[in-house]
């Protein structure tokens, strides 16, 4: 106990030593503090939200919006929430939009990729450039408007899918890092008699796992977060085709011009009932991708 | 391939193999990856339909007076007249040049040194273990969508809201954050860094981590303190990497910031400062077919001006960070 003590004193004092207050110290002190908040300003409209969706409207009017735990936690606003029809019918376009759409467009920009990385692809170059262009050139709001218009997808449930289905930059840094994978691994499986498909499938693929990874992750958020399209191209009444984001953004068009909607949620506590429900998701399935982000990003970037 | 052109027959001399001809050359590659073919046509005709398409309309729609019978091909053919309308006939065209540049700016701005600031300091912490957490962490706004952000916003900023009954608690007045014009692009500004800010860092951090670490033990033991060794050291190390990222934001300029953002923060009351072209051709363009061709008009300059501004930052970039975009 005794020597204990003292070391852990000893310690202090070695610790608390003139010469170790320099200027690295200092400078981590600084970093730890700093990055401490960070954290702290990035974790807290999480906790916010939660708190909220889990008061009731009583105590969320007296407590005036200064909360970190609700006090008596109760289950009303998702009781609420959870009755209403729309709710479900949102959920239902966003999770398949998100499922459809980012499989759709991950399988067609790998293919795309597969075939732009191919020497011996007779359209390599013009289509490298028809999908670079994609890229810098922005054919503008109202034309894209009028385009899917007159292709008659003007409420349906393909207009989130169908348009957006090559990714241009997916394609890409698809091709970039199947480039990258030595042509002997591709030789040997020929000769063993392995088809374009196969290699591309059992060889390519899992060799680029983080690329694919971070690509589906990207299509599948890009998906589920989506509301401008919707809001653009299927009607505001439209009940059918609302993903979840519109419906959470419908709640606040009563304060902008362009409203015209049936409001569901016109309390606070609902509202962020229904954010918690977009948001969770994204967490579940966030860890499992987290290994992929540094590496898929930075290939993506760098070569793409 | 190449290889494979001169061969030695079993009589012992040289033989020449014919160059295929392309014809030759296409029907090969056909046979080996016709499924290949089949399977990527369908994403290659939507993205002519649907990104091709819409170029090519606005093309016409700028030079043509649209109107809804006429269809997009009957309309009249009217030259320039659009892009001088533009400046006369648009009474809101003064307001959204303006903030479109201001916020593009802006936009820039936070979009480029904060991420690369905080990929520094993470960096530079020594305990790696807090640097993993922090990192978790820090990414996560970036997968939230817009409106979630916004009801965050809402529930911080509105009238009742935290900010507000805190000011109320220390005798200040009330202040309706997002109906004010003052505040409105400081707001747009510090959400999208709120959001974005993490995601941005891994791009740096992935370069930092190529730089030789004896460099850094090297520095130290020559007595070189920490902020020098940044200068010194780290931020020469990533210096491609930054400047490949400035030239993809400097192409990014005229984009007005994050039009599907400004929709949900904006208001009547604050379009004076936040209204730009974007959210104008969502509000106004859309809404009234008589005003399509100016709005095709006036996204015409914006694209074709922004792929100007691209390529003229891809041959700088090319020059002197020796990355190109392609």
């Amino acid at each position: 106990m005794e020597k204990e003590k003292r070391s852990i004193f000893d310690r202090f004092k070695r610790f608390m030593r003139k010469e170790r207050w320099n200027s690295e110290r200092y400078y981590q002190m600084f970093l730890y503090t700093f990055i401490f908040l960070l954290s702290l300003l990035c974790l807290y409209p999480l906790i916010y939200v939660l708190s909220a969706s889990l008061m009731s409207v009583s105590e969320w009017q007296a407590r005036n919006g200064i909360f970190l735990l609700p006090h008596r936690p109760t289950i009303e606003a998702y009781k609420y929430v959870l009755t209403q029809q729309q709710l479900y019918k949102s959920l239902w376009v966003s999770v398949a939009r998100t499922v459809v759409g980012a499989l759709l467009s991950t399988v067609t920009s790998a293919l795309t990729g597969y075939a732009l990385s191919r020497s011996d692809f007779f359209m390599k170059r013009p289509l490298s450039i028809l999908l670079f262009i994609t890229l810098i050139y922005y054919g503008g709001l109202i034309p894209s408007y009028l385009v899917i218009e007159q292709m008659g997808l003007l409420n349906t449930f393909w207009v989130f899918v169908i348009p957006g289905m090559l990714g241009g930059w997916n394609a890409l840094v698809f091709r970039q890092t199947f480039q990258g994978v030595p042509p002997e691994i591709e030789e040997s499986a020929m000769v063993d008699g392995a088809s374009a498909l196969r290699i591309l499938w059992s060889i390519l693929l899992p060799m680029n796992m983080p690329t694919v990874a971070v690509i589906l992750l990207f299509c599948a958020v890009g998906q589920w977060n989506a509301w401008f399209d919707a809001s653009m191209y299927i009607d505001s009444s439209n009940a059918n085709l609302t993903p979840l984001q519109l419906f959470l953004q419908h709640a606040f068009s009563e304060q902008k011009p362009d409203a015209g909607q049936v409001t569901l949620l016109n309390i606070e506590t609902q509202r962020m009932a229904v954010a918690v429900i977009g948001i969770v998701p994204i967490l579940c399935i966030y860890p499992f991708f987290q290994k992929y982000f540094t590496k898929g990003v930075y290939v993506g970037a760098v070569k793409g | 391939m190449k290889d494979t052109r001169k061969f030695y027959g079993s009589d012992g001399r040289e033989y020449l193999l014919a160059e295929r001809t392309w014809k030759e050359k296409i029907l090969i590659s056909f046979r080996k990856y016709w499924v290949i073919y089949l399977l990527i046509l369908p994403g290659i005709v939507s993205l002519l339909i649907f990104s091709y398409g819409p170029m090519f309309l606005q093309l016409i729609m700028s030079f043509t007076n649209y109107r809804l019978i006429d269809g997009v091909f009957g309309s009249e053919w009217v030259w320039f007249n659009n892009f001088v309308e533009l400046f006369t006939e648009l009474p809101e065209f003064e307001r959204l040049i303006t903030n479109t540049l201001v916020l593009s700016v802006y936009y820039f701005f936070a979009g480029f040194f904060p991420s690369l600031i905080l990929a520094i300091m993470l960096f530079d912490l020594s305990s790696t273990r807090l640097r993993k957490i922090s990192q978790t962490i820090v990414y996560i706004p970036y997968f939230f969508s817009w409106v979630i952000v916004y009801t965050i916003c809402y529930g911080l900023l509105s009238n009742t809201g935290l900010i507000n009954s805190i000011i109320i608690n220390s005798g200040g007045t009330r202040i309706d954050f997002l109906l004010n014009a003052h505040y409105i692009r400081s707001i747009l500004v510090v959400t999208n860094i709120w959001k974005s800010v993490g995601w941005g860092t891994i791009i740096y951090l992935a370069a930092m981590l190529s730089i030789d670490v004896t460099l850094y033990d090297v520095a130290k033991l020559d007595g070189c303190g920490p902020i020098r060794r940044i200068f010194v050291i780290t931020l020469p190390g990533i210096k491609n990497i930054t400047v490949f990222l400035l030239v993809l934001a400097l192409g990014g300029i005229l984009n007005g910031g994050n039009t599907e953002q400004i929709l949900l923060f904006y208001s009547p009351a604050t379009w004076s400062k936040a209204d730009t072209i974007g959210t104008w051709m969502y509000r106004e363009g859309l809404r009234n077919p008589d005003q399509f061709s100016l709005a095709a008009s006036l996204s015409f300059l914006q694209s074709t001006i922004g792929m100007i501004l691209v390529l003229i930052s891809n041959k700088l970039s090319t020059k002197y960070a020796k990355i190109s975009i392609w």
